[in-house]
């Protein structure tokens, strides 16, 4: 192999990675403006759900529903008020989050039925769903009207979330304001 | 309110900026300099709530702002009796790089993106709600760690994980709780900040700056980058505290004659990895191998380094046993049905393979993702471990190659023992995982630190 041959060789393999970062840097920047067009869409929903134009019930997203309503339910109930809230399994929302400092209870209904939907529909979801199904068993979480009975002589407010609590007056609850998909409830003492 | 969350921000960048020159030995200069500073100042602040919690000193704003305040004025007393120069005197002649303004230009693109999605929602699902936001209003809340309160959450998220960010937030819902959720937001964005700073220096070499431009837009238009940085996870961070790691044991490993200084920074960036994610304890550990090794085969560098090793494992223990001797609940702790080790390892061809189709352009959804950043980075890599010459590229790329192949790992120990859907793991996991995995390659970049001719 002459040295010209070899030069050239060497040279060749020297350019490999600017080619190669090339090639690769060219690619980046179409994924890249692709990229910026979908955070573009996500800002603008963002801003969409959460901006201060929207009214305080939002049905378009559960989540920015939940932080507006629950907020607001939250600054009407005194500091140290005992807070039980009744909501649907999904989504998952941190309601304890919006009560905080106050004494929290939650109950969540989480028919048995879902796992039947779920194994027809999603059966990846399956195994998570039980055992969070489990979970909230074992803590006495899961709604039901016997386990709601026996939680709310410790509680001062019931708070329902996307959630129809049947017959309020029967538990003795007094309707105190309705924000959106929150429903605030005043405990009647007898 | 908005004042005061500023104040927030600002003090933990004048915490780095203080405490980053007391244990690196030099002011914090340079890109380098500012993305420590955004990384240990927070860490800083973390260690020193964590201090307060365990002493059982309240949290409040003034409790925790006012020493790093009261630090900084007793500095710029000290600098002016000095008699100290208050700035560097422009160098003559001296002009602004234009490849290094296109540089700027292109890093702002994804930081603006990153910044508008998160000051346009406040923090309400995810890892950024249940892991952080939660416990970083319980702290705020009961004005400490709150022992009975986060053992008691009616659905506890990740308690475990270490508490960096939580405890800074915790700072911003002292400021207001009801709007907390709004003034946290910008935190990971800082994150990206310090991540594209750090991988600036990593990579910017004065004497190739069209290369080093190019290397450099290569690395920040991962899209992933910007997700990252928009949603509150921990990983970014994670990210940028590894090439700080990085680039201090690298000088530590470099010069023999490094003194304190070199020490002290490894030991800081490991804390820092140690109290951002569950794997910095993994990390942590490493950098305290590395220490107690370097202590043992340097004289000169022996004290520091058998002074840093219990400290950082006393920074980075305190909070795991702390919650163990609380008895938080684990929520996620990996069950099921394939929960063994031999379970796993049967599971990790798939995983390999689902680590390798996480670094495509785009998923099922049409999301983009990393893009072209792998193939190529891999490749960059391969040339660099085939020249003979480059002999660090050989630990680099096997440092990689090892880390790749504990993601796939986790991402099989994961998918056979959580019971979640392999392709939701690659999704979601996957692609957090690779954030840790990217300052390997950022090093690897053929105008990265190491290969730089002297």
């Amino acid at each position: 192999m002459s040295e010209r041959t070899v030069a050239r060789r060497r040279a060749t393999w020297r350019l490999f990675p600017a080619v190669l970062l090339a090639t690769g840097l060219a690619a980046q920047v179409w994924v890249a403006v692709r990229a910026a067009a979908r955070q573009v869409e996500r800002v603008e929903f963002q801003r969409a759900v959460f901006g201060p134009q929207q009214p305080p019930a939002d049905p378009a997203n559960v989540l920015a529903a939940a932080a507006r309503n629950l907020t607001a339910v939250a600054a009407r109930l005194p500091p140290r008020a005992r807070v039980l809230v009744v909501s649907p399994v999904l989504p998952r929302i941190q309601y304890e989050f919006y009560f905080l400092p106050r004494p929290f209870a939650m109950l969540v209904d989480f028919p048995p039925d879902i796992l039947d939907l779920l194994a027809r529909d999603r059966p990846e979801l399956v195994w998570q769903a039980r055992h969070r199904r489990q979970l909230l068993a074992d803590r006495g979480q899961l709604w039901s009207p016997d386990r709601f009975a026996q939680v709310l002589p410790q509680a001062d407010h019931v708070v329902t979330f996307r959630f129809d609590l049947p017959e309020p007056e029967r538990w003795g609850l007094e309707p105190a304001a309705r924000i959106g998909q929150a429903v605030l409830y005043g405990v009647r003492r007898r | 309110m908005i004042a005061a969350a500023l104040l927030v921000y600002v003090t933990q960048c004048v915490a780095g900026w203080l405490v980053w020159p007391a244990v690196a030995g030099a002011r914090p200069a340079g890109a380098a300099g500012l993305g420590a500073v955004l990384l240990v100042g927070p860490a800083a602040v973390a260690v020193q709530m964590l201090a307060y919690g365990l002493l059982g000193v309240p949290f409040a704003l003034v409790a925790v702002l006012a020493p790093w305040w009261a630090w900084l004025a007793v500095h710029v007393a000290r600098q002016r009796r000095a008699g100290a120069p208050r700035r560097t005197a422009p160098v003559p002649g001296r002009r602004r790089e234009p490849w290094a303004l296109v540089a700027i230009a292109v890093a702002l693109a994804p930081l603006g993106l990153a910044a508008a999605a998160s000051v346009t929602a406040p923090v309400c699902d995810t890892d950024a709600m249940h892991n952080f936001a939660m416990p970083a209003r319980v702290f705020a809340s009961h004005a400490g760690l709150a022992a009975d309160r986060l053992a008691g959450l009616a659905d506890p998220g990740n308690l475990h994980s270490p508490p960096l960010l939580a405890l800074n937030e915790c700072l911003l819902f002292l400021v207001d709780e009801d709007s907390g959720a709004w003034l946290v937001t910008p935190f990971p964005v800082l994150a990206l900040l310090a991540f594209v700073l750090l991988a600036a220096a990593a990579v910017w070499d004065p004497r190739r700056p069209r290369a080093s431009c190019a290397v450099f837009a290569f690395v920040v238009l991962v899209p992933e980058l910007v997700v990252a940085g928009a949603r509150g996870y921990a990983d970014l961070r994670f990210a940028a505290t590894l090439l700080l790691l990085a680039a201090s044991a690298g000088r530590l490993l470099r010069d023999r004659t490094a003194g304190r200084g070199a020490v002290a920074a490894v030991a800081a960036a490991a804390i820092a990895a140690g109290l951002t994610k569950a794997e910095g304890y993994a990390v942590a550990a490493a950098a305290a191998l590395l220490l107690a090794w370097r202590g043992c085969a340097v004289r000169e560098q022996r004290t520091a380094c058998f002074v840093a090793v219990p400290l950082v494992a006393a920074a980075v223990a305190a909070w795991p046993c702390w919650a163990a001797a609380a008895e938080l609940p684990v929520e996620y702790s990996v069950r099921g049905g394939a929960d063994t080790l031999a379970a796993a390892l049967v599971a990790l061809p798939e995983a390999l393979e689902g680590v390798l189709a996480a670094t495509a352009a785009a998923d099922a959804q049409g999301t983009p993702h990393w893009g072209w950043y792998w193939p190529v980075a891999l490749g960059l890599g391969l040339w660099r471990a085939a020249v003979p010459a480059d002999r660090a590229a050989h630990w680099l790329v096997a440092a990689l190659g090892l880390h790749v192949m504990c993601l796939a790992f986790a991402t099989a120990c994961v998918a056979a023992g959580t019971g979640f859907p392999l392709d939701w793991v690659q999704q979601v996991t996957v692609q957090r995982l690779l954030l840790h995995a990217l300052p390997w390659t950022v090093l690897l970049m053929p105008t990265a630190a190491p290969w730089r001719r002297a």
